[in-house]
């Protein structure tokens, strides 16, 4: 655990008054306030920081403390003689989407060892209230070659586990709610919902547009202008191919169902569209280029 | 379709320690839609974090009802760029 310096979270210095430190905490919760930065990680932690940071030095009382014992804090609770630490399950993974209230989980544990677990009250006039609990947000990471086929997860938010089952073809970003799983509601009030984002990483050589899959296929050049067979890779195993004699370069096909499994529609898929790429050799032996030599003087003395 | 289920609107101005004349200026911006059921005014549970997040945004940075206004449409305008440049990254990749 380490030593918090409230004054510089803030940009202030130490004989900063009560106004200055209001000005400098509005305008920080301002700029790093995760409504206005969503999905930044950076702010969210800046923005706890900040909120704590005031928390401390907009308190006569805690300033005075946390003045008083400044870098010696480790000691503070020898002076105060009180155990006051209290243990704090944390949740790993889940972020708090409801950023307007802060509980005592939203501080560190820096700020625990010198006040108590105690964070911010909560505004009066709530007791008693039945009120909806706070949604959470969270984030899957998957890799493509995960979600071609339907898969069970089992996660853990909030101390809950929770056993899911992604369907095949989830997009990346995509979002789903699942009920009951936020935060717990005040007094006998519903429990929140959480948030799940799917993170979908590529790690396949396909190019993902919404259910269908792009390809380029390396095609050497005697195939091209001969005709041939080739082998395309699919996400379920090798197809093969016939090509027709004097198949252009950036020819598209289009390999209809090869692509990716339509979400919540079993059964049904995308197509996978394959460009050929004829390649032309770069190193040719003596014997080679004499070769393309009587074929370029034949196509001169062609029809065309 | 999941039921909706209505908060009635004394109770989330309760909890959140706010008017409700609030929340009716919210309504004339077009940010909330209030839900009008045997006398009684409600808000739409589903929508509720919605609210809430304009709440904060008028409560924490001390905005005017207009500028959380100015705010949400930029926000989404915000998420109308961003997932047009995850499509457009997307595309992309097939150049590359």
């Amino acid at each position: 655990m380490e030593f918090i310096d409230y004054y510089k979270i803030l940009e202030i210095d130490k004989n900063a008054s009560a106004e200055d430190i209001k000005k400098a905490y509005r305008k920080l919760a301002r700029k790093n306030h995760p409504d206005l930065n969503p999905n930044d990680k950076n702010a969210e932690a800046k923005f706890k920081q900040v909120n704590e940071a005031n928390e401390v030095l907009s308190d006569p009382g805690k300033r005075k403390k946390y003045d008083q014992y400044g870098k010696d804090w480790k000691h503070a609770d020898q002076f105060e003689k009180g155990g006051r630490r209290q243990s704090r399950p944390r949740d790993q993974g889940s972020g708090r989407a409801y950023s307007g209230h802060f509980t005592e989980e939203d501080f560190s544990d820096f700020f625990s060892s010198m006040f108590g677990g105690g964070g911010k009250t909560q505004n009066s006039g709530r007791e008693g209230l039945k009120y909806k609990g706070a949604d959470y947000k969270s984030e899957l990471h998957l890799r493509l070659s995960d979600v071609f086929q339907s898969q069970k997860h089992t996660l853990t938010v909030g101390g809950k586990n929770i056993r899911l089952t992604i369907q095949a073809g989830v997009e990346d970003g995509q979002t789903i709610k699942i009920r009951g799983y936020g935060g717990e509601g005040t007094n006998g009030g519903p429990n929140g919902d959480l948030y799940l984002t799917f993170v979908v990483q590529n790690d396949t050589d396909f190019v993902r547009e919404g259910n269908d899959l792009h390809t380029k296929l390396p095609v050497d050049l005697y195939t091209a202008v001969l005709g041939g067979e080739i082998t395309v890779p699919t996400m379920d195993g090798k197809v093969k191919l016939k090509l027709i004699p004097g198949t252009q370069n950036d020819t598209k096909v289009r390999l209809k169902g090869k692509g990716f499994p339509v979400y919540k529609e079993e059964g049904k898929f995308g197509d996978l569209y394959v460009t050929y790429h004829v390649e032309i050799p770069k190193n040719i032996s003596e014997e080679e280029k004499v070769l393309f030599e009587q074929l370029a003087k034949l196509k001169n003395h062609g029809t065309n | 379709m999941e039921p909706t289920n209505h908060i009635s609107i004394h109770t989330f101005c309760q909890y959140h320690g706010i008017e409700s004349r609030l929340i009716f200026t919210f309504q004339e911006l077009g940010l909330v839609e209030i839900v009008e059921e045997d006398t009684e005014l409600y808000l739409e549970e589903e929508k509720l974090s919605r609210l809430e997040q304009i709440v904060r945004l008028y409560k924490d940075l001390d905005l005017s009802p207009e500028g959380v206004e100015v705010v949400i449409g930029l926000l989404g305008k915000i998420e109308k760029l961003q997932e047009e440049k995850r499509i457009l990254t997307r595309k992309l990749q097939k150049w590359e």
